[in-house]
């Protein structure tokens, strides 16, 4: 009972701690981001408006961020309106950038779930099908390291190349009308990209479950079930997958930063209207309220992701317990 | 995968040597002609050609080539097996070093006329550099043009007949080879990845060379000296990798301006952690270890301990890793010029040749297909080797 309480007092005490430490990164990357804007050459005021509006506006942005004041008060100013989501007009959209991310935020999440559930899938029936055959397993080892080491958009642009152009059965680019389109037409339009997200992750994953599924597969449970007669896909779903999952566990976060890196060459290649696409674009018109938008957004959910991976861990991983 | 018969690398080094030098004889001898020619006369050449500058550098390390490699370390290295990974990164090396000498046109070389636009791979044209005569026939002119790029072969009648008007530059008619197709602008698509293959090695092994030197000072202050930066180090190198490499260097590119210096900066700046977070463990390993407080113990220096005690010992893992960020900078070069992040280095990198092959994807496939297989090819080279180079250091 004692020890019981011990460990939820322990896990408490290390929930407050990662929180703690996360929202301290938090601060920091908002600090950079001021950095950021001070050191990038300019008049900080200007990066915040189309040099052609009013001398009026000019000044309300001057006094809402504090340009005129002393350094540290701009950086009050700064996290202060940051953390009451006040970030800003974009200066290309012309509207505010938190609107800006949450329109374009929709179809990043909606192909990034996609490729999540398709990696999953598609690696655990790999690793079903092949954890039994040694040269097999072996020859698609070897595939998923050549799959992880090209880059992402040469594999879209091959997958475009032989679907597209030679076979016709895909769209190039872009999306379908809005108003005409149904659900298939969007379906098909999102097929290629979400191959393209998805490979260096069937890569990733295969790799990390299929070393665990190696290392369980000739446990003694395991010998005992097949002994029994028990269904070799049985055996494999209710005891060697849920034993194996836990190294997953930990590249929770490294697939995050995947697919949000993922994402965005994929909509520049596509010519997706998504976040990775708005991010760039952001970078490359130096639109600079949209650029610490999109900045902070992405620090936000590594940092979130991180703190949710390792407490997954906690959760899961008994010998992880001990270490902390 | 190994080709068996031939068992020493430096087998085919030679033979690509003696090969290149075959086939390219007239184009060195006119090159030597010429740089003999620019220094006979009292005037130096108004314009500074840096393509023939850089051709004739590579031509004479070229010819000097045979004596470099009589040196007893480098004929040790030569004697490795010629896998494919080995070809791969010894082609890689020619075009590096003598990309004139692989490709006899430059990289910006085009001939502007329409019938060289977008050719497939393989494929043969004729053309001859004619000026039009003071008196000779437009129309005269266009038909015969036209006439030599439309035919698989030229009708030589017709242009012996109508030889009278034009001046030729080169009477002859030259026949060019288009190994993998020519571009939008009718350039040759060979030529221009071999030219890109340099410029992505010189600033990826400047870049590579940029974050090995901060990997390692940083490594060795926070492993040998103090405990206080090292924690922070490790702490911001941590926060760093968790940051999505392409979203850190965009961040980067705002500080700096759009030239070649500040995209071999901004990638050194990226690629440091992993060289620090190896250093780092190393070092504060050898620390404890018997020999090295011995050796302090004996009161040697700390230039000898550093150089002759800690240097070689890590001088294994510190090569694979340098491997690796080597691959990984290509990769991130690529992807930088592939997304349009301009740094005007002047000639096309493997990126820009994909991105500005990705428009015309349609009609002419080659233009993307070549410089991505280029591209994944080489990365794969490069990885295998490093991969092979950890199993040789056995660690």
């Amino acid at each position: 009972m004692a020890n019981r309480l011990k460990m939820k007092y322990n896990g408490l005490k290390i929930l407050i701690k990662r929180v703690l430490s996360s929202s301290a990164l938090l601060l920091l990357v908002v600090s950079l981001v001021f950095l950021i804007i001070r050191i990038a050459p300019g008049n900080p005021a200007n990066k915040f408006l189309s040099p052609d509006l009013s001398p009026k506006l000019f000044e309300k942005i001057q006094e809402r961020y504090a340009f005129d004041g002393s350094l540290p008060e701009q950086y009050f100013k700064f996290v202060e309106n940051i953390f009451s989501g006040n970030l800003g007009y974009s200066i290309t959209f012309k509207i505010p950038v938190t609107e800006v991310i949450f329109q374009f935020l929709s179809l990043t999440v909606i192909l990034a779930i996609a490729a999540f559930i398709t990696q999953t899938l598609i690696s655990v029936i790999l690793v079903f099908l092949t954890y039994r055959n040694k040269s097999v397993n072996n020859k698609i080892q070897k595939l998923s390291l050549i799959i992880y080491t090209v880059p992402s958009y040469v594999i879209g642009l091959y997958l475009v190349i032989i679907f597209s152009v030679l076979l016709g059965i895909m769209p190039i680019s872009g999306l379908p009308d809005a108003q005409s389109a149904g659900i298939l037409d969007y379906f098909h339009h999102l097929m290629l990209p979400v191959v393209t997200l998805s490979l260096p992750g069937i890569a990733l994953f295969f790799s990390y479950l299929n070393d665990a599924v190696q290392k369980n597969k000739n446990e003694g449970y395991v010998l005992l079930f097949r002994s029994i007669g028990m269904s070799e896909k049985k055996i494999f779903l209710k005891h060697i997958l849920p034993n194996s999952i836990v190294p997953l566990l930990s590249i929770v976060a490294i697939e995050v930063g995947f697919l949000l890196s993922g994402s965005l060459i994929v909509e520049v290649l596509y010519s997706l209207p998504g976040f990775g696409k708005l991010t760039f674009t952001a970078f490359m018109d130096r639109d600079y309220p949209l650029i610490i938008g999109t900045t902070l957004f992405t620090a936000f959910v590594m940092i979130f992701s991180n703190m949710a991976a390792d407490l997954i861990k906690y959760y899961f991983d008994k010998r992880f317990r001990e270490l902390i | 995968m190994k080709i068996k018969k031939i068992p020493v690398l430096l087998h085919f080094l030679t033979g690509v040597f003696i090969l290149t030098l075959i086939l390219n004889f007239w184009y060195i001898f006119d090159l030597y002609s010429l740089t003999f020619n620019i220094l006979n006369t009292d005037q130096p050449s108004a314009i500074f050609n840096s393509n023939l500058t850089l051709t004739i550098i590579s031509v004479s390390f070229f010819l000097f080539l045979p004596f470099l490699l009589l040196g007893e370390k480098i004929k040790l290295f030569l004697k490795q097996k010629l896998t494919i990974r080995n070809t791969i990164l010894s082609l890689i090396l020619f075009a590096v070093l003598f990309p004139g000498l692989l490709s006899s046109q430059g990289a910006n070389f085009f001939p502007d006329a329409p019938g060289f636009r977008l050719l497939p791979p393989a494929s043969v044209k004729y053309f001859s550099e004619t000026t039009p005569n003071a008196n000779s026939n437009e129309e005269y002119l266009v038909k015969v043009r036209d006439n030599l790029l439309s035919y698989k072969s030229p009708d030589e009648r017709l242009y012996k007949e109508n030889r009278n008007s034009f001046i030729n530059v080169n009477s002859e008619i030259e026949k060019t080879f288009f190994l993998l197709g020519t571009d939008f602008l009718g350039r040759d698509l060979y030529s221009m990845i071999i030219s890109g293959t340099r410029v992505s090695f010189i600033i990826s092994i400047s870049a590579a060379g940029l974050a090995g030197i901060l990997g390692i000072i940083f490594g060795f202050i926070s492993g040998y000296k103090s405990k206080f930066i090292g924690r922070t180090l490790d702490r911001l190198s941590d926060t760093l990798l968790a940051i999505p490499g392409i979203f850190f260097v965009l961040l980067l590119t705002l500080f700096f301006s759009s030239d070649f210096i500040a995209l071999i900066i901004i990638l050194g700046i990226t690629g440091w952690m992993s060289l620090f977070k190896i250093v780092r463990t190393e070092v504060s390993a050898i620390k404890k270890q018997n020999y090295f407080l011995s050796a302090r113990k004996m009161g040697f220096s700390e230039t000898h301990l550093i150089f002759r005690e800690i240097f070689p010992v890590i001088m294994g893992p510190l090569v694979v890793n340098i491997t690796f960020l080597i691959a990984n900078i290509i990769l991130a070069e690529a992807t930088l010029s592939y997304l349009g992040v301009d740094f005007g280095s002047g000639y096309p990198t493997w990126g820009e040749l994909i991105e500005s092959g990705q428009q015309y994807i349609r009609h002419s496939w080659w233009l993307v297909v070549f410089p991505a297989g280029v591209l994944s090819v080489s990365i794969i080279a490069l990885y295998n080797s490093a991969i092979n180079l950890q199993k040789k250091f056995r660690y």
